[in-house]
């Protein structure tokens, strides 16, 4: 296999669950795909075949860009004024799920703090394992275990308020 | 009624929910996207690969080739060369017969007396070849290399 058809599958199979993992930052859209494009750029500088898990390290760079991006923002944009380099369009920053489509439990699940709802995803819908969880976040594997149980166990404590 | 849920029907419930969470990228973006990415991928350069298995084994039996080519000539001049010292200070210490049974005695395995002939072999173990100690008092020259 050649270098470029290398990043060729690992466009084709990581670029759109990438996209919506880095949409939980809730940067623009544009911004959301500029950070897609500049994580495989930096791919190019990687030696083929040296990456143990492709997925987790896009997600790692791309992760460590959102959060660069999200700090650049804040320092650039006035607090009195709105945020318009967010997306706050109903659809875009909460997806396509509308306020009456949410179940009890999406909606218990978006009152976790952020890291809990982070880790639910990157386990649940992203199917990263706990090793691979642990790379992207910078955490050891053995407190991503723990977390995950403290946020599962969280979600429930919320779901049983919610709806006694 | 309070909800509640065990783990495996919250990650099914959750996964569903995930599911549609977010909009899917647009594809033809992506699609530009990745066009302009490869298009950034530097072109190889045929260079030599080491991992190659045919180069390992190309490369491997021309130096076995050149090893067996080289070896004789090593064992024949380089090893024996480099003994002469010490074959030396042997045949000087084969004064007398005494002197030959504790040579003997220290080399043991690698030693036979030949004691109609006064000669002394051993071999040596880094090398097959016998060398051969005449320990009569008027042998001039007694290192024989076989």
């Amino acid at each position: 296999m050649t270098r470029r058809e290398w990043i060729d599958k690992l466009f084709r199979e990581y670029s759109g669950d990438l996209f919506r993992y880095l949409r939980q930052f809730r940067l623009a859209e544009d911004e959301t795909y500029d950070l897609v494009q500049n994580t495989f750029l930096k791919l190019l500088d990687v030696k083929q075949g040296s990456l143990k898990s492709p997925k987790s390290w896009l997600f790692t760079v791309g992760r460590n860009m959102a959060l660069n991006e999200i700090k650049k923002n804040k320092r650039m944009i006035n607090p009195e004024t709105m945020d318009d380099r967010q997306d706050d369009s109903p659809g875009a920053l909460h997806g396509m799920i509308s306020d009456e489509q949410k179940s009890d439990l999406y909606r218990a699940f978006e009152k976790l703090p952020e890291n809990e709802q982070e880790i639910l995803r990157l386990s649940l819908k992203h199917g990263l394992k706990n090793l691979e969880i642990a790379k992207v976040l910078g955490k050891k594997e053995g407190a991503v275990r723990v977390a995950l149980h403290r946020s599962r166990e969280h979600l429930k404590d919320l779901l049983r308020e919610m709806t006694a | 009624m309070a909800m509640s849920y065990n783990d495996k029907e919250l990650d099914r419930e959750l996964k569903e929910a995930f599911a549609n969470e977010f909009a899917d990228p647009s594809t033809s973006r992506l699609d530009n996207m990745r066009r302009k990415i490869l298009a950034d991928v530097p072109e190889e350069k045929p260079g030599f690969a080491w991992f190659n298995l045919k180069n390992i084994i190309a490369y491997g039996a021309v130096s076995v080739f050149l090893f067996m080519m080289i070896l004789p000539s090593v064992m024949d001049n380089g090893v024996t060369d480099s003994t002469s010292d010490t074959q030396l200070q042997f045949s000087n210490m084969l004064e007398n017969e005494e002197q030959l049974d504790l040579m003997v005695a220290v080399l043991g395995d690698f030693a036979e007396e030949d004691t109609n002939s006064n000669l002394l072999g051993y071999s040596s173990l880094t090398n097959s070849n016998w060398l051969i100690f005449d320990t009569t008092e008027d042998s001039s020259d007694n290192l024989y290399d076989l």
